[in-house]
């Protein structure tokens, strides 16, 4: 039978199906002629579908996606704009140093983590009992909370910062917003006052001091708004969803309907070897951190130089986890915005995995400190360190299992329906099926 | 005339034919090349109202012949066809 004829119903192949190839063979198609038998195949599946059953799973999908939709709780952005200035004695770069320190302290997971446990706000309190801190903090950076620094000409003396929150109600965010902003400016004043403070020592030189924090200003142009309508859920995209998966679950059960054995006996196998995978496959864990730097040459240093990195990767496997981790499970990546770079450790033992982060940094801090040396650079700034680490290597407590045994939903109905598919080819018989 | 049912009824009211001669004669006496997915969703809707049928052997080319009620509806739409052509021929400016 030609290729062609399966995009119709079986009971069309069936009936039609020998007779129909005959004929392509007889006028083979062009491809219009493909596109035109395609569309005929279309016609002939809802021609010959059960309008009912039909009917039926679009209203159930439409009735669950309107329940989703209007069940999912709206979510209200607040946002305000700050701008970072420097006076006429300041050096662009030493701006830019300042800005993303106080950005760093602000992102810290100090400093995130403060912000969601403050009377008051109390943020992701089900999350928090559910999942570790650390995942928390992610999913706050990840989905709701955005900082974001405006871009100005290069060599600007001034720019401007951006927070926004998405919260649960509007109050919320706004309180969010403006302790952010609040605590933005806390550190930039704690700056200027340690600067001072290290002038008065003769720590520092006047030259070096005006470059640095005292010679900034930081003001709020836009205070946290107070949003009025929400911004989420898109609830006309949700009920088109519920619309489609209402279309695909009308496929789903007419093909289930026939061969309900097959495809029941291939979701019990899918299953089975599911839980014989998580039972037997054993979990890895991640453990991550995040330097930050002042010099974007430092970043390019560590990501661009593979023979550095190889070296401080089999240093740490060797010095902290022989045998748990293998230096190609230790991920060295340059982040963005705050620039800086993301070390990400996956070991079988989650110890391990935070020993071989702890001795990576170590690793890094060294050989950047050698390099600086080595060049004459400070290995210090006048204010600020050169490199910070922001996240301490953390202590991985959920595993993070491999990706495709999860989610455990998809898992099941594909395999179910590939095992289910597999078996109805094997037992396919020729009985013909009347049109009805 | 391009509708694909009185098409295939055409084709058929002079003898029995299978899809491929269909597909031609369709052609000829009509200059319209009916794709074969237009051809066949014809043919499924007219044997399923029972103006045609199949006859044969069961050969892979499988000929269709008109049935009683699909030659009494080609009557009927053609009597239609020409009152409306009779028409318009009145009506239309010589």
């Amino acid at each position: 039978m030609n290729w062609i004829t399966f995009l119709y119903p079986r009971a069309w192949r069936e009936r039609y199906g020998e007779e129909f190839s005959a004929l392509l063979e007889d006028a083979p198609p062009g491809w219009t002629g493909v596109v035109e038998i395609a569309w005929e195949a279309l016609k002939m599946h809802f021609e010959l579908m059960n309008r009912r059953a039909f009917a039926g799973c679009v209203v159930a999908g439409l009735a669950v996606a309107a329940f989703v939709a209007y069940r999912t709780p709206d979510k209200f952005a607040s946002s305000a704009v700050l701008r970072l200035s420097g006076s006429a004695d300041v050096d662009p770069e030493a701006l830019t140093s300042e800005g993303a320190k106080l950005l760093r302290e602000l992102l810290s997971r100090t400093s995130l983590s403060n912000l969601m446990q403050k009377p008051g706000l109390d943020l992701y309190k089900t999350e928090r009992q559910r999942m570790p801190l650390e995942d928390v903090i992610q999913k706050m950076k990840d989905e709701d909370l955005r900082v974001s620094v405006l871009p100005e000409k290069p060599g600007s003396k001034e720019f401007a910062i951006h927070i926004a929150y998405n919260g649960p109600d509007p109050k919320r965010a706004q309180d969010v917003v403006e302790t952010l902003v609040r605590r933005l400016i806390d550190e930039h004043q704690n700056s200027q006052h340690m600067t001072a403070l290290r002038l008065a020592r003769q720590e520092l030189t006047d030259a070096d001091a005006k470059t640095a924090a005292l010679g900034t200003r930081l003001e709020v142009l836009d205070p946290a708004s107070h949003p009025k309508t929400g911004i989420s859920p898109n609830r006309p995209a949700i009920i088109l969803a519920g619309l489609f998966a209402g279309i695909v679950a009308f496929f789903v059960v007419s093909g289930v309907r026939r061969h309900v054995w097959a495809t029941v006996a291939g979701a019990v196998a899918s299953f089975a070897t599911w839980v014989l995978v998580v039972l037997y496959l054993p979990h890895q864990y991640v453990s991550t951190s995040l330097l930050q730097t002042d010099s974007s040459a430092t970043v390019q240093s560590f990501v661009t130089n593979r023979e550095l990195l190889a070296i401080i990767r089999d240093a740490a496997v060797t010095q902290a986890a022989p045998g748990s981790v293998k230096p190609g499970d230790i991920r060295v990546e340059a982040t963005p915005e705050p620039r800086g770079l993301r070390i990400a450790v996956r070991s079988y033992d989650r110890f391990a995995a935070q020993r071989a982060n702890q001795t990576t940094i170590s690793g890094l801090v060294e050989h950047e400190a050698r390099r600086r040396m080595a060049q004459g650079l400070p290995v210090r700034g006048p204010v600020t360190p050169w490199v910070e680490v922001v996240d301490p290597p953390s202590l991985p407590v959920r595993p993070d299992t491999p990706t495709f045994v999860l989610p455990l939903p998809w898992w099941i109905v594909l395999a179910g329906f590939a095992l289910g598919a597999g078996t109805v080819a094997r037992l396919r018989h020729n009985r013909p099926v009347p049109i009805t | 005339m391009t509708d694909p049912t009185l098409l295939v009824l055409t084709s058929l009211a002079d003898g029995d034919k299978h899809g491929y001669a269909m597909m031609l004669d369709i052609e000829q006496f009509a200059g319209t090349k009916l794709g074969a997915g237009s051809l066949y969703g014809a043919i499924t809707r007219l044997e399923k109202c029972g103006w045609i049928r199949p006859v044969g052997t069961g050969e892979r080319r499988q000929p269709y012949a008109i049935t009683g009620a699909g030659r009494a509806y080609l009557e009927r739409e053609v009597a239609d066809l020409g009152r409306l052509a009779r028409t318009v021929a009145e009506r239309l400016p010589a």
